[in-house]
């Protein structure tokens, strides 16, 4: 059992993405203008439309912007240490069904400026933040370049 | 209607130990009094707010019970200006020929840890290491620069133009210039924006 919960694994929050099967984020998509939100919601942010479907989005986009967090973030931040740098940015990602593009906010598995690019193909990936009183490792979603770079020979 | 700045007043900015936000506030309006040549019981209506330092309208305590209406702002960084606009209105209505504006604010040092709850956000969103400012500051000029060709240099410049006029103003939070080299090798805190590109 000790062994099992070792390698549990549970999503930060319900309703982010699907877990642990064919893991997407789930956005939402108005029906009546096309607009796609990241996380979903009930209302259309363009449209007030109150129809909004849950739709996985596409595992892969191009980055929007970047920066690196190089402090670490007070609480409500909850992430096991020791605290290394992260990249966040923002990913523009189509619906799975190629619906309209959101802008969605991501950790970036990359914390370099050399090797962020503003345009990069990037591909959705998950990362450990910390582990829960049962011991499961909680998970959130990231953005990692796309082909993963030729690992440096040297 | 013509509508006038006829008294003003400030706190210099610092941590000031033992002061709170609201007494600086009081302090501020006092002199704005002082300004205009009038009293308290001379002001029939007053907006004021700050972001984390407490409710404007309870400086009523400090500077005199008149019964006038005080409505608390509450608009992030633009709480004071708020209360600007919402008092030039307030005249430009006929509600009122003479109205207070105030804001004043007192954070603990770094960067804010706000609720994302209150900002209808889960609370993954501060937990996964999203919610700071500092950091959305630094996506959207890393942004900006690259849509308008502007490069790090040009940051630099900017941050060490504040610094040189901070440096005349006594009631500025930094009074040391700082060149432009002081501004870009001073800690990366988000990429691309320095310590000293934030304050």
């Amino acid at each position: 059992m000790t062994a099992l919960s070792q390698e549990a694994a549970v999503p930060v929050a319900e309703g982010l993405f699907s877990w642990p099967d064919r893991p997407r984020l789930i956005g939402g998509n108005c029906p009546a203008c096309g607009t796609t939100t990241f996380p979903a919601q009930r209302s259309c942010p363009r449209c007030t439309g109150t129809e909004l479907r849950a739709v996985p989005l596409a595992t892969t986009g191009r980055l929007w912007t970047w920066t690196i967090q190089a402090f670490e973030p007070k609480p409500p931040y909850a992430a096991d240490g020791p605290f290394t740098p992260y990249g966040v940015g923002y990913v523009e990602l189509a619906t799975e069904e190629g619906g309209g593009a959101v802008l969605v906010e991501s950790r970036l598995t990359v914390a370099d400026p050399e090797r962020l690019r503003i345009g990069a193909p990037m591909r959705l990936t998950f990362i450990p933040l910390r582990r829960d009183a049962c011991g499961a490792r909680v998970m959130t979603f990231a953005f990692e370049p796309d082909p993963p770079e030729q690992r440096s020979t040297r | 209607v013509n509508v006038a700045i006829v008294g003003i007043g400030i706190h210099p900015f610092g941590r000031h130990p033992g002061v709170s936000g609201l007494a600086q506030g009081a302090h501020a309006a006092r002199q704005a009094l002082a300004d205009a040549g009038i009293g308290w019981a001379d002001v029939p209506c007053a907006f004021g707010g700050s972001m984390a330092a407490g409710n404007a309208d309870t400086m009523v305590g400090d500077l005199g019970l008149t019964g006038l209406p005080f409505i608390n702002v509450h608009n992030g960084c633009a709480t004071g200006g708020s209360a600007l606009a919402l008092a030039d209105r307030a005249i430009r209505s006929g509600d009122h020929d003479l109205v207070m504006a105030i804001g004043f604010d007192k954070h603990p040092p770094g960067a804010f840890n706000a609720d994302p709850e209150a900002s209808g956000l889960g609370r993954w969103y501060g937990e996964t290491g999203l919610m700071l400012t500092t950091q959305f500051f630094g996506m959207k000029i890393q942004r900006y620069m690259h849509e308008y060709e502007i490069s790090a240099a040009t940051l630099a410049r900017v941050a060490a133009k504040a610094f040189r006029n901070g440096a005349r103003n006594p009631h500025a939070w930094r009074r040391q210039p700082l060149t432009e080299q002081q501004v870009a090798e001073s800690p990366m805190v988000s990429h691309p924006l320095t310590k000293f590109m934030f304050c």
